[in-house]
């Protein structure tokens, strides 16, 4: 084991145990520390490398830990020591309410799916913060300094602090149901990701979106013109976002990237979409996604237009795939799509 | 045993054919959204490519395939091969973009 110490010079003799400060750390490798830490041994303890604890049961890690990487996610912890200095610092899953003052991260730090934390330390600068499904977590701190924040999912953010930076970066509000407004003090970010954020209906006068705003389900009808615009992910024209009526089936079909039609089929609506080409229904049946419907849609001058109309199980999202115009029903149209040109060799035991 | 996780189906096979080790633990990454079908923990799978095929063994009990947007599917120990879903166009067969 490595002893550090940084004293130096006349009328400091080094040895074992200096007092006052500074304290001698001891330097060990990540997997020393993890066998140290499970002993119970106090700190402080500096360690190098990723120290993995996630999914240990703990109740408590030394003071004046430091180190690089720290992931703690999954361990029950409901405080963070004193002191606690790291490179990057994983925390997700915990039941904390709040992380300590003294806490410093340099580069990263993840807080994902704490549902108690409800407070922030004032002042807290870090490159990238990802609080994502804090749901009581009502405000940000005065002072926040980040490149990087991810406040996916944080159902009962309402409050802004007065004075705060999110610096050229990215700041993701995906799903934020509380959020009435953006701050003013937001006036210029490379990627902000708004989608499901209904009761935000306006962006601050000074912000400029250099990179991409993804709108989806927000309370947005207009972004400042120039804008590159994002529906869920996928990048999509003004028209597309803000004037859906304006499309119609015919656009939709000719669109050759089958997300932004994906995209364009969810704005007008598939009822809208099918019933403004006309579509006849040759089969209909229930997969694991729901009801699963062929359709066919005759072009002119072309052969026909043979889709799918499937839900994904998971996301209960609608896809239209086309499928070959020689499909006949909708079991075959889904094994074609899963590759399978026989339609009998297709039975997938489990469809996420 | 078929397995689909969106646009990624994944089949148990018997065995592997002659194919290499390929790193890292993502199946598929969505060309626009930038989602990613993985697994994860990496070190419970091991990626091949045979040609333009791509194989993977789970090494553990079972390995939990994962996307942003997709239920959870854990697949047990065994070797499966991989593909992605297609699309019919009048052109050509292309892949959905994810």
């Amino acid at each position: 084991m490595r002893v550090h110490t940084s004293l130096s010079g006349p009328g400091h003799p080094i040895t074992p145990h200096p007092e006052p400060l500074p304290t001698p750390v001891r330097s060990v490798p990540a997997s020393e520390a993890r066998a140290l830490i499970l002993r119970g041994a106090p700190g402080p303890l500096h360690f190098r490398g990723t120290l993995d604890l996630s999914g240990v049961t703990l109740t408590a890690l030394p003071d004046r830990l430091s180190g690089d990487t720290l992931n703690v996610s999954g361990t029950g912890l409901d405080t963070l020591p004193e002191n606690l200095d790291v490179g990057e610092l994983i925390a997700s899953g915990l039941p904390l309410t709040r992380v300590p003052a003294s806490l410093r991260v340099r580069f990263r730090l993840t807080l994902d799916d704490c549902p108690r934390l409800t407070e922030l330390p004032a002042g807290l600068s870090v490159g990238s913060l990802s609080v994502q499904g804090a749901v009581s977590l009502e405000a940000l701190p005065e002072g926040l300094d980040v490149c990087f924040l991810n406040l996916s999912r944080c159902d009962a953010l309402c409050r802004w602090p007065r004075q705060a930076r999110v610096r050229f970066g990215h700041l993701t509000l995906r799903d934020c149901l509380s959020l009435r407004e953006l701050p003013g003090w937001l006036t210029q970010i490379a990627q902000l990701d708004l989608s499901g954020c209904r009761g935000v209906t306006a962006l601050p006068a000074g912000l400029r979106v250099s990179g991409w705003l993804d709108v989806a389900g927000s309370g947005l009808r207009s972004a400042p013109a120039g804008t590159p615009l994002r529906w869920r992910g996928v990048q999509i024209t003004e028209r597309i976002a803000f004037d859906p009526d304006s499309l119609t089936g015919a656009e939709i079909l000719a669109e050759r990237n089958t997300e932004v039609r994906r995209v364009m089929m969810e704005r007008i609506g598939y009822e809208r979409f099918l019933a403004e080409v006309a579509a006849q229904e040759l089969d209909r049946d229930r997969d694991a996604g729901g009801e699963r419907r062929l359709l066919r849609i005759d072009l002119p001058d072309d052969e026909p237009f043979v889709a799918l109309s499937v839900q994904c199980p998971s996301t209960g999202r609608g896809y239209v795939l086309r499928v070959p115009p020689t499909i006949r029903t909708a079991h075959a149209g889904s094994a074609w799509l899963a590759g399978f040109d026989d339609p009998a060799a297709y039975a997938p035991v489990t469809e996420a | 045993m078929l397995y689909r996780h969106g646009d990624v189906l994944v089949q148990r096979v018997d065995t592997l054919p002659a194919a290499h080790p390929r790193p890292g633990a993502v199946l598929a990454r969505g060309e626009v959204t930038g989602h990613s079908h993985r697994f994860r923990n990496p070190t419970q799978v091991q990626l091949y490519a045979a040609g333009t095929d791509t194989f993977v063994q789970v090494l553990s009990e079972t390995a939990d395939l994962i996307h942003e947007e997709h239920a959870t599917i854990p697949l047990p120990r065994g070797t499966y091969r991989v593909w992605m879903q297609r699309e019919y166009s009048p052109e050509a067969i292309r892949r959905v973009i994810d």
